[in-house]
């Protein structure tokens, strides 16, 4: 049985195994199925229905689940929210796990997982990562008429 | 939680305010697993599980090698214990033997509408024959319950069980 706490490691797995078979592509057809499969009844809901406060709402739940270190900010005058991640749970856990070697490009699953949701709805998804420190910087906002 | 005013939310947490524990992992394991067996079959899924097994539980593997049954055993309680899910243990020299009502993974699917892996039961079977293989011990799955994952499993030294 792979527990809920031993899930990223497995994930991670995961991602090398699929991409051995076919390449990125296949990663990437996987992390397409998992944001429509697994997103569909929590922040494709909520996003759809309360915009950025769902935003908020969805990742209120997840990021104190996961127990991660982090700043959120929703700023609705601004029409943008932020989650400003020092010590992601995921990654931080990969790289303490010496024994194992985390999949090259792991962070790249969360723009790939929460972007297309998003800009469904009309706002706009940008991530910066920083992935050998297990942070990154989130910020998805209102989209301009120029961008 | 601070609300700044009406128009802004600031919440800030530090890792050690909270305990991990997500439980909707378990959805997503789920469905990595029935994308390896719906594109890939059978064979492939066994591939990722196994490869999983040997790059995860390299140090538990080395215990084990050792003969060091208390490891696993202190590994498995942890693991239930951090998953808070209830399995009875029975061990001595001879192996350890462990009994659930049900499987904390596909009771979790199942009460969010979701359908458990055609394979589900690999997630058990392989990633424990992998741990065993090349140890003094064997694994086996008595008794799985497709439907709740309620199973007996047992961990034994090899010159016990034949």
């Amino acid at each position: 049985m792979i527990s809920c706490t031993e899930f990223i490691p497995a994930y991670s797995e995961g991602f090398k195994f699929l991409e051995s078979i076919g390449g990125r592509e296949e990663v990437e057809k996987f992390w397409s199925e998992l944001s429509d499969r697994y997103l569909k009844d929590s922040l494709t809901k909520l996003v759809a229905e309360k915009g950025l406060e769902g935003c908020y709402e969805y990742w209120s739940h997840s990021l104190n689940e996961e127990a991660a270190d982090f700043t959120m900010i929703l700023d609705k005058e601004r029409g943008e929210f932020i989650i400003d991640m020092h010590k992601c749970p995921s990654m931080g856990m990969l790289l303490e796990l010496k024994h194992m070697i985390p999949y090259h490009s792991y962070c790249d699953h969360c723009e790939a997982l929460y972007k297309p949701i998003v800009e469904k709805v009309g706002y706009v998804y940008k991530e910066t990562v920083d992935s050998d420190n297990a942070s990154c910087l989130t910020i998805i906002k209102k989209k301009n008429e120029d961008e | 939680m601070a609300d700044i005013d009406e128009n802004k939310k600031v919440m800030v947490r530090k890792a050690s305010d909270n305990e991990y524990l997500h439980k909707d992992f378990h959805l997503s394991m789920n469905i990595l697993m029935d994308y390896i067996y719906h594109r890939f079959g059978k064979e492939q899924l066994v591939r990722y599980l196994q490869q999983y097994a040997e790059a995860y539980y390299k140090p538990l593997r080395e215990e084990l090698k050792k003969g060091n049954m208390d490891a696993l055993l202190a590994y498995m309680k942890d693991k239930y214990e951090k998953e808070k899910w209830e399995v009875t243990f029975f061990a001595d020299t001879g192996g350890i033997k462990m009994v659930q009502t049900a499987c904390p993974a596909i009771t979790r699917i199942k009460k969010t509408g979701g359908e458990p892996c055609a394979h589900y039961k690999e997630s058990y079977h392989t990633i424990y024959t992998t741990l065993c293989e090349g140890t003094p011990f064997e694994y086996t799955l008595e008794q799985f319950d497709e439907e709740t994952g309620a199973c007996t499993q047992l961990f034994r030294r090899k010159e016990v069980a034949k």
